[in-house]
Formats: C-alpha cells, structure tokens, sequence
C-alpha cells in the first residue's frame, strides 16, 4: 500500500476517475438496453448506434463533473492519510453515491414510488414520510461513513477494495474506449 | 458635366457609406421582384385542432368565440380534411399539394420524397420572401427537409424558454435524435427513470427555476413538448407579429404553433371555464383501435382540450386584430388551419392511432383574404392538399402539374363539386418511400360518404383488412356503419380508393 505521498499522481488520478466513471457507465448501458428496442423501431441501424453515442456521451460527461466534485471533496480530506486511503476513501464515497441514485432510479421505474415514500410504506409500514426521511437519512450517512471508517482503520479492508478497484478500472476503461468512439460518431453526424 | 469629385465630396461620400452600412438591416428592405402587387400569404396552423370541437362548426360548446367572429369575413371551409392523423403526412400534404401516398411523408424518421425538396410551396412561391416557424419538433423535421426552398427558417427553441442546451447549441444538425436522448438521458418525468444519475437533478432544477414564474398563469403547468421545452403561445404570436410587419414584401409566412396539441395546458383565464357546464358528448362504442380510454376520462381530457382551444382562439383573435391594426391585413392572405385533428370517443384518445375517424381527420379551414367583408361558406369536400393550388390561383400564378389538390370553391371559376373525392392516408409505421404501403390506414370522401380501409395492423388479428363505410352527410357522429348494407357503395369507394392509393405508388417510384 502507498502510504508515502498525500497527492495522487497521474496513475492514481486516472484510477480515481475509472472508479467514478464506473457505476455511472454500468446503469447507462442497461438503460441503454432497455430503451434501445423502441428507439431502433422504426430507425435505422443508424439511429440505434446515434442514440447510444450520445448517451454514452452525456454519461462521460457527467463521469467528468462528477469526478471533479469527488476531488474538492479530497481537499476536506486530512492531509495525514496516505494516497491509498484517500482513494479507497473517495473511490467509496463515488461508489455509494451512484449506488444511492441507482436506488432512487429503480425504486422510481419498478415502484413507481418516490424513494422516501417508498422506504415510509416497506420499511415503516406507511408511518410518516417525514420520519421516513429522517431514518433514511441516517441510514444514508452510515452508507458513507462506515465504508470510510472501515478504509481508515483496517488495512485489509483498505486492500481488498484497491484490488476491487484495480479490476473495475479496467472495465470501466473498455467503457471509456466506447465513449470516445461515441463522441466521434456524435461528430460526424453533427457534420 | 465633370466626373471629377473633391477630396472633401469623396471623405463625405465614404461617411454616407459606413453610415448606410451600419443601419439596422430592417429599415432597408430588400424587395424582390414580380410586382408589389402581390398580397401577403400567412398560413397559420395550429396543431391538432379538430374541426368537431370548434363552435364555428356546429360543437355545442363555445369554444371559438374569436374565430365566429371573425368568420364573417371570411370563406369557411366546413368540409374540410387533414391528408392524415398526424403532424408528418398532415403537414407534408398541406406544403406540398399532394396526398401521403404520393409524397410518402408518413414517418419523420424516414422523410418526404426527394422530388418534395425542390417541389412544394416554398419553391411555388420563390418570389416571396419565405419564413416558416414551428414548435412541433415532428412538423419541424419536415420543414428542415424543405430549408432549401425557403428564406429562412427559425429554430424552434428561439421561442423556447429556456433551451435543452444539448440539441438547441451542440447538436443542431441532429436534432430529433440528440433531443430524443438528452429526455431519456437528462429530463426526470413520469416514471421512466433518467439515465444520468445527478445532472438530472440539476437539470431539473434549472428548468424549474426557469418557469416557476409563469405557474400562475398557467397553473395547470406550462405548454411544452416531451415535457421539457416549454414554450408560451403568446411569445410565439408576438414574434410573428414582429415579422409580418418587417419582413420584406411579398412575404409567405407558414407558421405551425404547437396548441391545442397535448398537454392541454390552458392559461388560468380559462381553466375550468367549461366545468359543470352540462356537455356530454354521446358515448360510443369501442373501436378495434381502442386505447381503451374510458368515456368519463375522455369527457375530462376533452374539457381540458377544449379550454385549451380558448387560449388559441382567444390568441389568434388578438392576432388577427394586430394585423388589421397595422395594415398588414390589407395586402395579405390570412389562412388557418390545422395538420390534424383530436379525438376523445370510442375509446381512442388525441390522434395517436391509426384511426381516422371524422375528430382525427376534419380540420378547420378559414381564407381571409385582403378587403374581404362578408363571409362565405362552402361545404363541398376540400383537402388541405388543396391550399396550395388554391394559393398559386389567387396571386395569379400557375398551379405545377404534379400538384393533386385543387383549386377550393369560390376561388375558381365554377361551381362546388360535391362530387369530388378526397382522400387521406396514415401509415407511421411505413418505412420506405415507395412501394406498397402497409400497414396502412386509407380514407376517401365522396358523395356524402365516408369509407376508410385499415389493413396490415395489428390489431386486426391477421384477419385482413378492416373496411368501414358512413354516410357522414346524415351521420356526422358515424353512428351506423354501412359496409354490409350498401356493398354497392362501399365496393366502388373501395376501388376509387385503392386506385388512388395505387396512383401514388406509381408516382412514389419517380418521386424517391
């Protein structure tokens, strides 16, 4: 484990964003997948493969945005943790993020429920909303906190999830190669 | 004479130059030839707006009060048809003087035929100075296949509040497509769920931000279309107006505004004007293309429709009253329409379908033309494929060979012909540009009777095609369906229909 230098250099920032862009990726392309039938009826090939490079586009974009909110939130971090802390660290707060707003997304598509109103029917058996928010509230914050809390103090822990993160990076790579094929598709067509 | 100039003559003369250069381009209008005679054309649509739901024609509530109004000066068209159900073959018709299956404008992925690009009202009337607008993304679509035949037309998110960002700047080229995924991807609706995980949300609150002060006067929400461009029918009136009173002249101006097209988001001057007021319309039985709309939720989407159609009437009333304010009413030809109709019966609802029954495919048509003071009526069957022989008639050009419609009644030498046919068609699932259309949806009005033919869809479970004939000249409600018990009629409809049909796959052929 690196635990000598507190900046990332440029392989552990290209790690950082992989990680990011990963959940990210995942749920375009299975949104991708559903819709893609209904898009591609009545176009042509053409415009199934249009329609997926601009998703794939605006997704690389936002893996963009996000991963720059995901660095100013490494400012707040202590400079006393090591570079592979602040990764899994970061990496986990991104990981979870997106896990939260795939949650919201599904609970939305399956349900037909806004979250809180959701977890209110299942979770509390139709008690108020507001403390439907409250608890998932702290079920939110725990979500983020005891996977950092984890990172910090066990080394295994902190190991175990690099090597999950070495292996999700490069998937997510292959994804970024889709991407980038996108936006030349995106740049042809706007030609 | 000498040709000589001072130095102090050339300085002054160099000012006036830069000077003139640097005037606002609408104090020096360029005129184009042919005459300054030639009247003004505006062609005004309004999308999805049934000829059953206009007072003007006989609806039981008071939806147009505007539009009776001014009737009295103008020619009213009561028998009157879109050339489809919906905004691509409806609108394709209407610009090109043709039938769907002929111009093969049925799917907007697909296009009208190439012959069309250089063919149709634009390039008729290329001596005009020729600007189109619409909000409709679908009628839009036609209209950049046609940019080559005009002056100039005006990016529908221009009169957008707000844009998408996406397909309004980066994406122009593309847009149908890079709109249809940045609403997958970006806008929060319904419950289809977004691609993006938290630019959505961002997304959302920009647009929300945007027309938060407009929910009180619309606070039923704000028009838009794919519920994210949002659009007021009074800035896109007060546009037009702008235009007709500084575009250089003779000017045809074919504007196509989105309302009384879904949402029916009336402005709160007319919410619930109709509520409690007693109108049932009779319930009818259930059609083979139902969407399977109960008859009290139809009743409530038909109110709301029709509180709606007070904003455009309300609109197009002040609209009219400028032009005559300003003069520019007295030299130009003032047309209004619409692409398509709205139905709430039968279980179907809005124009989604592929019916064609008489709310989906009667269309209203008023021609006001320059000096015009008392009204006229015709109730011959007319098409809209007929406006634009009609329009070449009355600025005394000639009408091109290709061109199906004919001249209306009252503006050609002889009389109405109740007789005539006229047809319209509806295949958005058809793909190609020639050939055999199928499946397909085909109507043909003659003699005070009404038959369509439905073939190749679904619905019909593979036991052939569908036929449905009405006497609509005493069954306007198409109550009673005839094909079994006039098969004379039917069979000789039946066979003018499919020739017609068969014509424009003919001409489909030499028209790709």
């Amino acid at each position: 484990m690196n635990t000598q230098s507190s900046k990332f250099n440029r392989g552990e920032l290209i790690k950082l964003f992989l990680i990011v862009a990963f959940p990210l990726h995942v749920w375009t392309i299975l949104m991708t997948l559903r819709d893609v039938g209904w898009v591609a009826e009545g176009r042509t090939l053409s415009g199934a493969v249009g329609f997926s490079a601009y998703v794939l586009s605006y997704t690389l974009v936002e893996s963009l945005v996000l991963f720059g909110g995901i660095l100013l939130l490494g400012l707040l971090i202590s400079k006393n943790w090591s570079t592979d802390q602040r990764l899994v660290s970061l990496g986990l707060v991104a990981t979870v993020l997106a896990s939260w707003s795939i949650i919201e997304q599904i609970i939305l598509v399956l349900l037909h429920e806004q979250m809180t109103r959701a977890f209110s029917s299942f979770a509390l058996l139709g008690a108020s909303p507001w403390l439907g928010m409250a608890l998932l509230g702290l079920l939110v914050t725990f979500s983020f906190a005891l996977p950092v809390f984890l990172a910090l103090r066990s080394e295994k822990f902190s190991s175990a999830m690099l090597s999950i993160f070495d292996r999700l990076s490069l998937l997510s790579g292959m994804y970024l190669f889709f991407d980038f094929a996108a936006i030349i598709i995106l740049i042809v067509r706007n030609v | 004479m000498t040709n000589n100039i001072s130095r102090r003559d050339f300085l002054k003369l160099t000012g006036a130059m830069y000077l003139a250069s640097s005037m606002p381009s609408v104090m020096v209008k360029p005129q184009r030839a042919a005459g300054s005679d030639l009247p003004n054309i505006l062609v005004v649509v309004f999308d999805a707006f049934s000829a059953r739901n206009i007072e003007l024609y006989g609806y039981d509530r008071p939806t147009t009060p505007n539009l009776s109004r001014l009737a009295s000066r103008a020619t009213v068209y009561h028998n009157h048809y879109a050339g489809g159900n919906y905004t691509f073959p409806g609108t394709s018709s209407l610009l090109t003087g043709t039938y769907p299956f002929t111009h093969r404008g049925f799917n907007p992925r697909v296009g009208i035929a190439p012959f069309f690009e250089q063919n149709n009202l634009f390039t008729a009337f290329d001596q005009y100075y020729r600007l189109s607008y619409t909000h409709n993304s679908v009628a839009f679509t036609l209209l950049t296949q046609l940019k080559q035949s005009m002056d100039k037309l005006k990016a529908r998110q221009d009169l957008f509040l707000g844009g998408d960002l996406v397909s309004d700047i980066l994406f122009a080229n593309d847009e149908d497509l890079a709109s249809v995924s940045w609403r997958q991807a970006m806008v929060k609706t319904g419950r289809k769920g977004t691609y993006s995980l938290f630019l959505a949300h961002l997304y959302r609150a920009y647009k929300q931000n945007l027309i938060k002060k407009y929910t009180g006067l619309y606070p039923r929400g704000i028009p838009n279309i794919r519920d994210d461009n949002y659009f007021l029918l009074e800035d896109a009136i007060d546009w037009s107006l702008e235009q007709v009173t500084s575009l250089p002249q003779p000017f045809l101006g074919y504007f196509h505004y989105l309302p009384p097209h879904d949402p029916y988001f009336t402005r709160h001057d007319f919410i619930d004007h109709f509520k409690g007021d007693g109108y049932r319309s009779i319930e009818k039985p259930e059609h083979i293309f139902t969407n399977h709309r109960g008859y009290q939720d139809q009743e409530n989407e038909r109110r709301w429709y029709d509180e709606f159609i007070l904003l455009v009437d309300a609109e197009f009333g002040r609209m009219f009253d400028q032009l005559e304010q300003t003069g520019v009413l007295d030299n130009t030809i003032v047309v209004f329409t619409s692409d398509h109709g709205e139905m709430f019966e039968r279980g179907i609802t809005k124009h989604y379908n592929e019916s064609l029954h008489m709310p989906i495919i009667q269309v209203p048509l008023l021609i006001f033309e320059p000096g015009q003071t008392s009204r006229r009526d015709v109730y011959s069957p007319t098409s809209n494929a007929d406006l634009m022989p009609t329009l070449l008639q009355m600025t005394g050009q000639p009408v091109p060979e290709w061109v199906e419609g004919e001249v209306l009644p009252t503006y050609h030498a002889g009389e109405e012909d109740p007789q005539r046919s006229v047809f319209a068609a509806e295949a958005k699932s058809f793909e190609r540009q020639y050939g055999e259309i199928n499946p397909g949806s085909f109507m043909i009005v003659k003699d005070g009777y009404k038959l369509t033919h439905y073939t190749g869809w679904e619905q019909l479970n593979g036991g052939g095609p569908l036929t449905e004939l009405y006497d609509i000249e005493n069954d306007p409600e198409e109550m009673d369906e005839l094909s079994s018990s006039q098969k004379g009629i039917a069979g000789d409809l039946l066979n003018k229909l499919k020739d017609k049909v068969e014509e424009g796959n003919q001409k489909s052929l030499d028209y790709r």
